[in-house]
Order: C-alpha cells, then sequence, then structure tokens
C-alpha cells in the first residue's frame, strides 16, 4: 500500500494530510496506538519544515510519500526548504525544570524517539527526510479471530 | 481546566487565548483534566510549559489529573512535567489536595515551619 501527498507548503494544509495520512494508516490496519504516532511523527516534520524550512510556495514544495510494507511503514518527506538536517540536530535539554523550558527542540526529539529509524539526505534541493517505524496491524496484535470448532461435543 | 481530543498545531494557539483572561485572575493552583486528551504534540507541550512557568511566577502550582497513555508516553519522552505533578484520577488528586490544605490549616495554627 502507498500513498502519495503533495503539499503548498501552507501552514493550513497541514491538518488536511495528517487526516488523509491516518485514514491511509487506518486502512493498512495500524492500531490505534500506532496511528496516533504517525501522526505525531508527520505533524513534528511538517511543523518544522514550514515554520523553520520556509519552503516556497509551490504545488509540491513538500511531498510526502508513505509506504506500508509487512509489519512496517515508512515515510518519506521531501521538501525544498532550507536545508536542515534533524538528525543532527543538538537534543533539548530535559533536566531543566518544566516551567524554566521554552519548548524548543521538543519536536525533533520526539521524532528520534517515536521512530525506529530516521535518516537524512539533501538532494536535488531537497531535504529528504525518511522515517521507518514497525507497526504491525492491529488485527495481529490482537490475535486473529479462530474459526469457532466443536471440540466440547462429546459426540 | 479540562482538554479534549487533540492538543496540535492549531489547537495550541486557541488554548493559549483562552488562558489569556484566566491571568488576570488570582489564583494559585491550576489543573488540568486530561482525561479525554488523547493527542499531544510539541507545540501543545509548549503551551503547557507556557502556563507552568506562568503559574511557577506566581508561586501557584501546576498539576495534571487522568493523563491517558499517548499523552503519558509523549510526556515521559520530553519530561515535560513534574513526576509530583501528575495524578491518575480525580481521586488521587482530592486526597493530594487534602493532604495540602490540612498542611496549610496546620500552619496557620502555629507550626512555625509553615508560617
Amino acid at each position: 500500500m502507498v500513498i502519495s501527498l503533495r503539499l503548498t507548503g501552507d501552514p493550513a494544509e497541514i491538518p488536511g494530510a495528517l487526516d488523509a495520512l491516518e485514514s491511509w494508516l487506518g486502512a493498512a490496519g495500524l492500531s490505534a496506538e500506532d496511528l496516533g504516532e504517525w501522526r505525531l511523527l508527520a505533524e513534528e516534520v511538517l511543523t518544522n519544515i514550514v515554520h523553520h524550512g520556509s519552503p516556497p510556495r509551490c504545488d509540491e514544495a513538500i511531498r510526502i510519500d508513505g509506504l506500508r510494507s509487512g509489519d512496517g511503514v515508512e515515510l518519506r518527506v521531501a521538501d525544498r526548504g532550507r536545508p536542515f538536517d534533524p538528525c543532527a540536530a543538538a537534543p533539548p535539554d530535559l533536566s531543566a525544570p518544566p516551567e524554566e523550558r521554552c519548548g524548543g527542540g521538543l519536536g525533533v526529539h520526539l521524532m528520534r524517539s517515536l521512530a525506529d529509524e530516521m535518516a537524512y539526505a539533501y538532494r536535488d534541493g531537497r531535504n529528504i527526510l525518511t522515517l521507518r517505524k514497525s507497526s504491525p496491524s492491529a488485527s495481529c496484535s490482537q490475535g486473529q479471530a479462530q474459526p469457532e470448532v466443536a471440540t466440547d461435543d462429546p459426540l | 481546566m479540562s482538554l479534549e481530543g487533540r492538543l496540535d498545531n492549531e489547537s495550541a494557539a486557541q488554548l493559549d487565548q483562552q488562558l489569556l483572561p484566566l491571568w488576570l485572575e488570582p489564583f494559585d493552583l491550576l489543573v488540568f483534566n486530561l482525561a479525554r486528551l488523547a493527542y499531544i504534540s510539541s507545540m501543545g507541550l509548549r503551551s503547557l510549559f507556557v502556563a507552568q512557568k506562568k503559574m511557577q511566577e506566581r508561586q501557584g502550582r501546576t498539576l495534571f489529573v487522568d493523563t491517558q497513555p499517548a499523552v503519558q508516553k509523549v510526556f515521559d519522552i520530553v519530561a515535560a512535567v513534574d513526576v509530583g505533578s501528575v495524578f491518575a484520577s480525580a481521586a488521587e488528586l482530592d486526597a493530594y489536595l487534602d493532604s495540602m490544605q490540612r498542611r496549610a490549616t496546620q500552619s496557620s495554627s502555629g507550626d512555625p515551619e509553615w508560617a
């Protein structure tokens, strides 16, 4: 199963793209927990691009390609914004008390923590971020329904 | 204050707006009921950080009650809240607030340590 989405770089498009992605992943059989975590991963990636990468508005400022295979999902996000490698970003200071924190760097930290793999490349004027995460089908993790067999029938 | 659904990029700005008039009121305890909050992103966390900071500035406290697993997981990843400020249920929070009130009563009755 694959999905391909194109965004113009307008922040207002993000919720719709996240809804589309979540519907696709839901149809691919992911659990509610995995759906939420993928939505969060995608929101952090897209918010970062739109607010910090400032890609020029065009038909394909951001392109999202999703691939569902086996027990995992891979999401590739390409954008024309400023080069930014989230894999190399400094981690936020988590030791400071909450009331002294400003929230900077949390999105990237969440991405790194929730994804099983995260890879970055800059090619042909595009940031290309690939996220992978093991996401078994909800029906498998809950145990498959067994056909009813009347084994307790004494006859 | 009860939060519901998703605290994301969009709704975090709404929360900030809703909190604005509240900061004009005198109070020293802010409780977020998260029983119906299913999702939080970094923008939502930022709003909660700001709220915790404002409460700290007025010598108050921010508490969180009934955090759902998906939200708790994010809290844990980013150490978003003080462990001592999270309560599993309203009953647990009530017990804590009762004990705080008892201490306050004791202090007003002459215990120098709490004066």
